[in-house]
């Protein structure tokens, strides 16, 4: 019985990965010909359908970016880069969308540590982090239970080593799944879509304005209440702005 | 010999004044007052045989023709030019008012007939000038008064409607009826919003004009080449100038020698102001092409190139000229999208351009320098050109061809540091437009189903950790029950007696009493051994009665055992053979060792 929902559900997920592969490639199709609102729209019928991946985040980011639509090119290309911090060709459309709107691409120096903590939690999806955070805090229950019962000295240390590093290994996977689904799931920054927004003290049209922002610019979005949005620049200013005024995923 | 070459080069020359072509050009004045005379003179590059005048009814012949000749010869470089000039000067008067036509005159030269050019005669009113001497005379002393008809300045502009970019011309011109000497201080006019050249003037020449009726001496001051740099309505500030005029002054009495030398003429000074002019400046209508500059006139465009085959590392020279009348000098070179790895330099720029008061004309080349660097078929694209043609008042794009240029590979000496700086501008170039799309099937991410955060996921570690734990009590309690030896060996005493007692018994029915007493004490001193868990080395009688009695055993159990104990050592030093007695010790060892198993249990 537990066999055949296994298999039923490796059935699923295979037709699922065939039918947005098809899709996917009559996207590139489209974008081929130089149909870029449609190549948009079916980029999107497969994120809708449940289905991230760099790749695809990347190609609707040059979707957009033939279309004229920067912003929504430069929240693309974010998205993928996000997901794949390192793919050069993210980086370098990116940099040109920058260039096409007014605001700068500022990108926080990050600690040499945190980008290979993110290299390396990149090798793996969620899923295989999740299982291997499982597989590794049985095999170091395991190797308590031998320390246990074991009598020799030497045994003992090597399996007490044993025990610690896969302790350790099982904590780091759990955080690094963690850490993927956010990247998968809550991506809450946002880009400024028009040319000049006034940021406001409060969301109110008489709000004091307390600074600028110009397109392209990046945001997270932090509350929102209808009809505005409480955001906080990369500098760490925030206020509110009109909802209308960014585009999000 | 030398006489020889004298004629040879005499008849040459002759033949030259021949073959030369027979002009006849009529001048005279343009404006003259009425009654006044004035010299209307032919002239005509060869000696002619037969001058026939038009009629001069119009006027009063007062003679001619007189003749005067002018020679001139010229050797430049070697080639001798002879010119000769005749002049045929009449004395004519004009005696009517109106503008009067002189038809051309008939010159016979050398049996062929060549007629001159016609002019027009302007024959205006009579000035009181030549009563004024008198009118002067009869005035005190003191300066005339010199109203703003005697003399005024003007600022002229041929156009006062036009488009941006196209020119116009304005003349600063000075009119004067009085007797003008000198001229001063001047003050050009100030050209707000025009962009200004001037055109040079060889020498001041004064000049009779015709201004309604009347006539002016008039001079012109200066010359302007005017471009409006914005449209709208321009106004040109007026321009100032100071003069110098003559008068007589009355000295009472005359002499001829004050008047020869001047005595009784006297000088003022005197500004004059023009008044300022405006000029309406149309912009040009908005379709405007991308590629359009402001350039303003009519235009044709040419190109050129020196060559199309060649190898690489050679220099190819480009050539485009834009000839035509208008603002010229905004014309930029061509933004020439020329193919990557050509080497292209600074286009040099050849200006041919004339500005004169018919505006700005002639040519403007750039000449492009590329050196192809690679071998490979290219193409040069075409060059395109607006502008704003004037005479059709729309917007006009010229186009220079396209070349196709094959390069062949060449000797390859110089590649090498090429590369690098050709390398650079690809990048930057090609640099400006995005990635292409990923079209590999890529790995997706599920945005749902995720193990983490299920439950299953949270309680795999408490299922895990309590199986762990599970797995350690089962195990310690199996280890603690193994680690004690001496629950151990009191549960095995029996069964370790027992084993002794049946080969004892064994000992028995092969009625070898000694080895059945020992094998009997063994068991008991063994039973007892494991199960009060003292080693045998250390077990006495006394040591096992006391155990017993610890327990809180009955005195016949005690008493039993010490009798047994007592009755089997007794036996091994004195065995009966009697198969009875050892029978009844057997049975009797069995039954102590079953009591005590019994009795005993508890420890």
């Amino acid at each position: 019985m537990k066999n055949i929902i296994i298999i039923l559900g490796i059935v699923i997920a295979l037709v699922g990965q065939s039918q947005t592969s098809e899709l996917l490639d009559s996207a590139n199709a489209r974008y081929n010909e130089g149909n870029y609102t449609l190549a948009i729209n079916s980029y999107k019928k497969i994120i809708s359908m449940g289905y991230v991946s760099a790749d695809l985040h990347y190609n609707l980011g040059n979707a957009y970016y033939r279309t004229g639509d920067f912003p929504h090119a430069i929240l693309n290309y974010e998205r993928a880069r996000k997901l794949s911090p390192n793919d050069e060709d993210i980086k370098f459309n990116l940099h040109l969308a920058y260039l096409k709107v007014s605001a700068k691409n500022e990108t926080k120096p990050e600690l040499t540590v945190n980008i290979w903590l993110k290299n390396i939690r990149m090798i793996a999806s969620s899923n295989s982090w999740a299982i291997f955070s499982i597989i590794s805090f049985i095999i170091f229950l395991s190797l308590v239970l031998v320390f246990l019962f074991s009598s020799n000295i030497t045994t003992k240390r090597i399996l007490l080593v044993g025990a610690v590093v896969l302790l350790f290994f099982s904590v780091i996977a759990t955080i690094f799944s963690y850490q993927r689904k956010n990247d998968v799931l809550n991506f809450s920054t946002a880009v400024i879509s028009d040319p000049t927004v006034t940021v406001k003290s409060s969301p109110d049209v008489n709000g004091n304005d307390v600074f600028i922002v110009y397109e392209g610019a990046m945001v997270s979005v932090k509350d929102s209440i209808p009809g505005w949005k409480r955001v906080v620049l990369q500098n760490g200013e925030s206020g509110w702005i009109p909802a209308g005024t960014i585009v999000e995923i | 010999m030398r006489l020889s070459l004298f004629i040879l080069s005499l008849i040459f020359s002759s033949g030259l004044l021949v073959g030369q072509d027979v002009t006849v050009i009529a001048s005279g004045p343009n404006v003259v007052a009425n009654g006044e005379a004035f010299y209307l003179k032919y002239q005509v590059n060869a000696q002619a045989t037969k001058l026939v005048p038009p009629s001069f009814g119009d006027f009063d012949f007062l003679g001619g023709p007189s003749t005067s000749t002018m020679h001139s010869y010229s050797n430049v470089n070697g080639v001798a030019q002879n010119t000769v000039t005749y002049t045929y000067t009449y004395t004519l008067r004009a005696k009517k008012e109106g503008k009067f036509k002189l038809n051309p005159a008939i010159v016979t030269v050398g049996g062929k007939e060549y007629s001159s050019n016609s002019i027009t005669i302007d024959v205006a009113k009579a000035n009181q000038q030549s009563n004024q001497n008198q009118n002067t005379q009869n005035q005190t002393s003191g300066p005339p008064n010199i109203s703003g008809n005697d003399l005024y300045l003007s600022v002229l502009v041929n156009r006062t409607n036009i488009f941006q970019g196209e020119y116009l011309v304005a003349t600063v011109k000075l009119f004067s009826k009085v007797d003008l000497v000198d001229l001063g201080s001047y003050n050009p006019p100030t050209f707000n919003g025009f962009l200004k050249s001037e055109v040079e003037q060889k020498q001041l020449q004064l000049q009779k004009e015709n201004v309604n009726g009347n006539i002016y001496n008039t001079v012109v001051i200066a010359q302007y080449i005017l471009t409006p740099q914005k449209s709208g309505k321009l106004i040109i500030e007026p321009s100032e100038i100071e003069c110098v005029i003559q008068y007589r002054v009355n000295s009472g009495r005359r002499s001829l020698m004050d008047e020869f030398f001047g005595r009784n003429v006297q000088r003022m000074t005197k500004k004059v102001r023009s008044s300022a002019v405006s000029v309406v400046v149309n912009p040009l209508p908005g379709n405007k092409p991308n590629d359009f500059n402001g350039t303003v006139g009519k235009f044709n465009l040419e190109s050129s190139i020196d060559k199309n085959e060649l190898m690489a590392n050679e220099a190819i020279t480009l050539t485009y000229t834009v000839k035509g009348k208008g603002n010229l000098e905004l014309i930029d070179p061509f933004q020439i999208k020329f193919p990557h790895n050509f080497e292209v330099y600074d286009p040099k720029i050849i200006n041919n351009v004339s500005t004169g008061i018919n505006g700005s004309s002639g040519s403007k080349t750039f000449e492009y320098l590329v050196i192809p660097r690679h071998a490979g078929n290219y193409t040069i694209p075409e060059v395109k050109f607006s502008y704003f043609d004037l005479e059709s008042k729309t917007y006009k794009q010229l186009s220079a061809q396209s070349y196709e240029i094959s390069v062949a590979k060449g000797d390859g000496t110089n590649d090498v540091p090429v590369i690098s700086g050709v390398e650079k501008e690809d990048l930057k170039y090609i640099g400006k437009d995005i990635r292409h799309i990923k079209t590999n099937a890529s790995s997706f991410e599920r945005t749902n189903g995720f193990i983490f955060g299920s439950s299953t996921y949270f309680l795999s570690f408490p299922a895990a950790l309590l199986a762990f734990i599970l797995i350690v009590f089962l195990r310690k309690n199996h280890i603690k029950k193994n680690s004690d030896i001496a629950g151990v060996k009191n549960k095995k005493a029996k069964k370790i007696a027992e084993k002794r007692l049946r080969v004892a018994h064994s000992y028995m029915n092969s009625s070898n009493s000694e080895l059945f007493y020992d094998e009997l004490l063994k068991a008991i001193w063994g039973y007892f051994s494991d199960k009060f868990n003292i080693p045998l080395a250390d077990l006495s009688r006394e040591k096992i009665i006391d155990k017993i009695k610890a327990l809180n055993q009955s005195e016949d159990f005690v008493s039993e055992v010490n009798a047994i104990i007592d009755t089997c050592e007794f036996a091994r030093y004195a065995p009966s053979e009697s198969k009875g007695e050892m029978n009844f010790i057997y049975s009797k060892a069995v039954g102590i060792i079953g009591m005590s198993e019994k009795n005993l249990k508890q420890i």
